[in-house]
């Protein structure tokens, strides 16, 4: 019976020789099982292949009319052609897979899912402290005014809340509920994307920032000839040439000196403390140290006053 | 009259509704459906139809294999598939009543 089968299957394939190789092997992929089957019931009538199915080419025309008939009759372009990008992302996914070592990319995506539970957590953490602060935060989400202790603990919190929501809602999957948690985790990941480009530029000291002293020294400026920065004392006499130095990082600093006359408007507004400086800078006094703002790291030039006596002579950190 | 047209435009449905109780091969659902009363259908136009319903997401299959013979694929329907079994079968009552309905008034 075997040799009837190949001989039938032969023949149907040869009457679709004309069909392009995709659509002829789509047509013949079930022929071998399907005549197998019938095979059995014909050999035990004692009949034939042919008796049952008819000839090899009658058989190869219905064949041929279901490519018709799928042509005309689908069910929705819609559907057919989301099938077909179902069908290439399948593909895609697997052949994905295989550079890392594993089946397909979704199942080393499906292992990374409790790591994104945690990312999302912290993310969240930080999206709420940003919106509560109204922009400024660092790497630790705090809210409002509270300490890093604080701010980890809000962190830890929302990881929990991360992964219990994201085991609890692994067997409720309806259509809605995924089109939202799609869209959510999108967001997040671009925000997260963001948080990161921006952590990474402050990082890098690109933050404007960086420039803000901590304390003021009143500093009377006078350009020396070869444009070095002079600093002359309440009297007059010119100190030296000095350079200033951030003892925390030892860095030779651009330390923007602020001389009163030449501050402009906006420079006022950003520190509230110029415009007090200049508003007692005849007094000569020297003013006490202030405290580093939370949201602003800022290396601390070595600039500093002593808290009370007033001295004529501006503590800078001369260099010979 | 001819049913052979009839026939065409239920297929997929009658494919869809022999596979709502058990999963089953090629062969097996044609059997089904002649079993049924559809003695009409052509042997080719079943797996036609199985491919076009995979095709649209209704169905999924898995292999089982068999120490006789040529390993089956199997057909199952998916809830995407239970779904238009479910649809499918609305408009196919509706229509049927609508149909009968002008029957009777002839």
């Amino acid at each position: 019976m075997s040799i009837e089968i190949a001989q039938y299957a032969a023949a149907v394939g040869a009457a679709l020789a004309d069909l392009p190789e995709n659509t002829r092997n789509e047509l013949l992929e079930d022929l071998p099982a399907h005549l197998a089957e019938v095979a059995e019931e014909v050999e035990a009538d004692g009949g034939s292949l042919e008796d049952r199915l008819g000839p090899p080419a009658a058989y190869a025309a219905e064949l041929r009319a279901t490519l018709g008939v799928e042509g005309a009759r689908r069910g929705s372009s819609l559907a057919a052609a989301t099938a077909k990008a179902r069908a290439r992302l399948r593909s895609f996914d697997t052949k994905a897979g295989k550079p890392i070592g594993y089946a397909s990319l979704s199942e080393f995506g499906s292992l990374l899912r409790p790591a994104w539970w945690i990312v999302r957590g912290y993310l969240a953490a930080w999206a709420l402290a940003a919106i509560v602060n109204t922009g400024d935060t660092g790497l630790i989400p705090r809210l409002g005014d509270t300490d890093v202790l604080g701010g980890l603990l809000l962190t830890v919190a929302a990881i929990i809340a991360s992964i219990w929501l994201g085991k609890t809602a692994a067997g409720r999957r309806r259509t809605w509920q995924r089109v939202l948690s799609g869209v959510a985790t999108a967001g997040l990941a671009i925000f997260g994307l963001a948080v990161f480009v921006t952590a990474d530029d402050e990082l890098a000291g690109n933050s404007s920032y960086m420039e803000t002293p901590s304390s003021y020294v009143d500093v009377y400026y006078a350009q020396g000839h070869n444009g070095d920065v002079v600093v002359v004392d309440a009297q007059g006499r010119i100190i030296g040439p000095v350079s200033i130095i951030d003892l925390n990082s030892e860095n030779y600093l651009n330390a923007k000196i602020h001389t009163c006359d030449s501050v402009l408007a906006w420079e006022y507004e950003r520190w509230p403390l110029l415009a007090q400086l200049c508003g007692r800078a005849n007094t000569g006094k020297l003013l006490p140290r202030t405290e580093p703002s939370e949201n602003q790291p800022s290396p601390s030039p070595s600039v500093s006053g002593p808290p009370a006596p007033p001295s004529p002579a501006p503590t800078v950190t001369p260099s010979r | 009259m001819d049913t052979t047209q009839l026939l065409k435009g239920v297929l997929d449905l009658a494919v869809l509704a022999v596979l709502r109780d058990e999963d089953a091969y090629g062969y097996d659902i044609l059997r089904r459906l002649r079993g049924a009363g559809l003695t009409e259908i052509g042997d080719a136009s079943v797996y036609g139809t199985l491919r076009r319903l995979f095709a649209a997401g209704y169905l999924t299959t898995y292999v089982v294999p068999s120490e006789e013979g040529p390993h089956r694929k199997y057909y199952s329907l998916n809830p995407a598939g239970r779904t238009q079994l479910k649809l499918g079968g609305e408009v196919w009552r509706g229509f049927a009543t609508t149909m009968d309905a002008l029957l009777e008034t002839r």
